[in-house]
């Protein structure tokens, strides 16, 4: 087989989400000696943007963005093994969360499936986060980015509590600040100081890119 | 139903698991169970026959039975079997088929109805808010009285809304969230008052979410059982967390009226409006299970935060009335369309054939949620004349209104907010928004609404 067709049967037992197979195949180009990033990229990830396409035209829902994140997630484990450290490198931390009193978690499962599928490494707070968690957390696990989501006009000041702790911590230029959700708008994100906002999952993965000057 | 501390326990000793893979249980069993009850979506027949109706409440039942609650804070699911929920079913359809609100002339029932009843679904009308919809407190009270002022409205449906009193944002579980709370309490009542209708039922206060906040509002001379509903519902899918269920349990003891809302996001775990309907079932016997539950709320969207679509029609239709003949509680839901189109002639199309639909498919109540009290009128009028509407005839004339809808709203202009539609010294609606409903109706009436 040649190297084009290894990687499109990576890319397609990745977009059918078969992990067992997709895993399989994926050892095997490693053991044949393919490059291990060309099956990365022109294998798994290939597989995985279609995925999110087919998301966008209502073909895919949140499960298998679900199923791809994890089969993305095994696959790109198995293959960086064999990565020298310096490329081993994800396109960014991001910490994502509903902020604190906000109980929705759809639209955020949504966002950080996306994300992680664009090749981000993803963590989510869950619901009801404390605004000094997203600050904790994000010194821990080294972020670039922290999303905040809400729905409510009773939670929306949760974002500036977050973002104002960061500016009296001294630690506003260390990270990008993104808000989403019902109660967010341009217009907010750019009154309380956020670095950007996205109204839905798609758009929140080309604001990380734009963030992250990629 | 089952005794809140059978709840706890089971909430506390459940099965482990994370938010995910319940996420993933949910969309594997529902996806087997469309399939298995043939339930399918269909654009011609936006009123489902009564055995697809039951085939949903079914498939609803098998749902939750087969994946249970999850709560959020133990991270644990609250199990439920077939036999318990069936008992919860049973418990529902023998007692009380109705509930009232308000005080002396002011008092209203909100009663079990069928979609053939001839009785229209009361009408509860009322600022939106909860972050969906700019409220701004300059003109908070004429924007409530230009509801209350409307005599076919019998109560208001979702109330408060403003974001800030004074600059200070409301701010959940903070004082601010009472503060301004309060505030926007004190305003209404003095609406009411003005109005006349001081005992008036004042729905839903969507502003404050705490338990906290809930307590602040509830004293007397203020809100209390007659004129609140309080939110102590299922998230979508199949979540609570220990603030609901706690909420459920003051509610219960109290003897005040829980806010229930059986509701599911299609696009995200639900694939199409066929798992929807099936979830928003689910959803609604969750409640059922630990909180006493008069009256129902369904209620699904989209994903992406669009519901004025003819998917949305059938799974809330569908839902509607596979809750109305397999539980007997008055049913309702919102008519009112997305916030883009606000204060203009297209949000009427929509709001017209899904008040069409909604009645035919046995609505008991219905919320105009919209953005003036003069759609408050809109909506009473259609409800008075279609209630009754032989089924495949309301079928019909939704279908066309809804057609109508799909094609005004592609050219609809820029929203307008209140102080554009109504004039904020005599709270009465501008020349031109006047025009507006008047031109409308008489569409309506040429498409086949039978005024009255």
């Amino acid at each position: 087989m040649s190297d084009a067709d290894i990687f499109k049967t990576i890319t397609e037992l990745v977009i059918s989400l078969d992990e067992e197979k997709a895993m399989a195949a994926v050892q095997n180009a490693l053991d044949e000696g393919h490059d291990p990033l060309e099956i990365l990229q022109k294998g798994v990830l290939a597989g995985l943007r279609v995925i999110g396409d087919k998301f966008g035209t209502g073909e895919y829902f949140l499960p298998e963005l679900m199923m791809g994140a994890d089969l993305s997630e095994a696959c790109t484990n198995k293959i960086m093994e064999r990565i020298p450290e310096q490329a081993n490198a994800s396109r960014g931390v991001v910490l994502i969360g509903a902020v604190q009193g906000d109980l929705h978690d759809i639209g955020k499962s949504l966002v950080l499936r996306q994300i992680s599928l664009a090749g981000y490494k993803v963590h989510d707070l869950g619901i009801n986060v404390p605004s000094m968690t997203f600050i904790d957390k994000a010194r821990e696990l080294n972020a670039d980015i922290i999303g905040l989501s809400a729905f409510l006009d009773a939670t929306r000041p949760f974002y500036s509590e977050v973002i104002n702790y960061l500016r009296d911590m001294g630690l506003r230029s260390e990270y990008k600040v993104i808000i989403g959700g019902v109660a967010a708008s341009a217009e907010l994100a750019e009154s309380i100081g956020a670095d950007g906002w996205a109204p839905d999952a798609p758009s929140a993965v080309r604001l990380c890119d734009k963030l992250m000057g990629q | 139903m089952l005794s809140m501390m059978d709840i706890q326990k089971r909430a506390e000793t459940g099965p482990v698991m994370k938010s995910k893979e319940f996420d993933l249980a949910f969309a594997r069993k529902i996806r087997e169970l469309t399939p298995k009850f043939n339930i399918k979506y269909d654009a011609e027949q936006l009123i489902v026959d009564d055995a697809t109706a039951d085939k949903i409440f079914q498939a609803g039942i098998e749902l939750l039975a087969g994946v249970g609650l999850y709560n959020t804070d133990t991270q644990r699911v609250i199990q439920f079997s077939i036999e318990e929920l069936q008992q919860v079913v049973e418990d529902a359809r023998s007692g009380p088929d109705m509930v009232m609100f308000g005080l002396g002339k002011d008092e209203v029932c909100y009663q079990h109805r069928t979609g053939k009843d001839k009785r229209q679904p009361v009408l509860a009308a009322g600022a939106h808010g909860g972050g969906t919809v700019p409220i701004r407190q300059e003109w908070f009270s004429q924007f409530v009285q230009s509801y209350v002022q409307e005599e076919s409205n019998k109560a208001l449906a979702i109330t408060g809304g403003v974001p800030s009193v004074d600059g200070i944002p409301i701010k959940v579980g903070t004082p601010s969230e009472v503060y301004c709370a309060l505030w926007e309490n004190k305003a209404m009542l003095e609406v009411l008052r003005r109005v006349g209708r001081p005992d008036m039922h004042l729905g839903l206060h969507s502003s404050v979410t705490s338990i906290g906040g809930f307590l602040a509002l509830v004293h007397e001379g203020f809100r209390g059982r007659h004129n609140i509903q309080l939110s102590a519902h299922v998230m979508p899918e199949l979540k609570v967390d220990w603030s609901r269920l706690t909420l459920a349990l003051i509610v219960k003891e109290w003897d005040f009226v829980p806010w229930v809302s059986g509701m599911s996001v299609e696009g995200a775990l639900c694939r199409g409006p066929e798992e929807t309907a099936v979830g928003m079932i689910a959803s609604m016997l969750g409640q059922l299970a630990y909180s006493n539950a008069i009256p129902v709320q369904i209620w699904n969207n989209t994903v992406r935060g669009e519901w004025s679509r003819s998917q949305t029609l059938w799974a809330n239709g569908a839902a509607t009335r596979a809750a109305e003949r397999n539980v007997r509680l008055p049913i309702g839901g919102m008519v009112t369309t997305e916030e883009q189109f606000r204060g203009t002639e297209a949000s009427l199309y929509w709001e017209a054939a899904a008040s069409v639909l909604y009645t035919a498919c046995g609505f008991g109540y219905c919320w105009s949620t919209g953005w003036t009290g003069l759609e408050a009128r809109f909506v009473g009028e259609i409800l008075t004349a279609v209630a009754g509407m032989d089924e495949q005839k309301a079928n019909k004339l939704a279908k066309t209104i809804y057609a109508r809808w799909v094609a005004e709203k592609e050219h609809a202009p820029p929203p307008k907010d209140f102080p554009e539609l109504y004039d904020l010294k005599t709270v009465q609606p501008t020349k031109d928004w006047l025009k507006s409903y008047n031109r409308v109706k008489d569409e309506l009436a040429h498409m086949g609404i039978p005024y009255k």
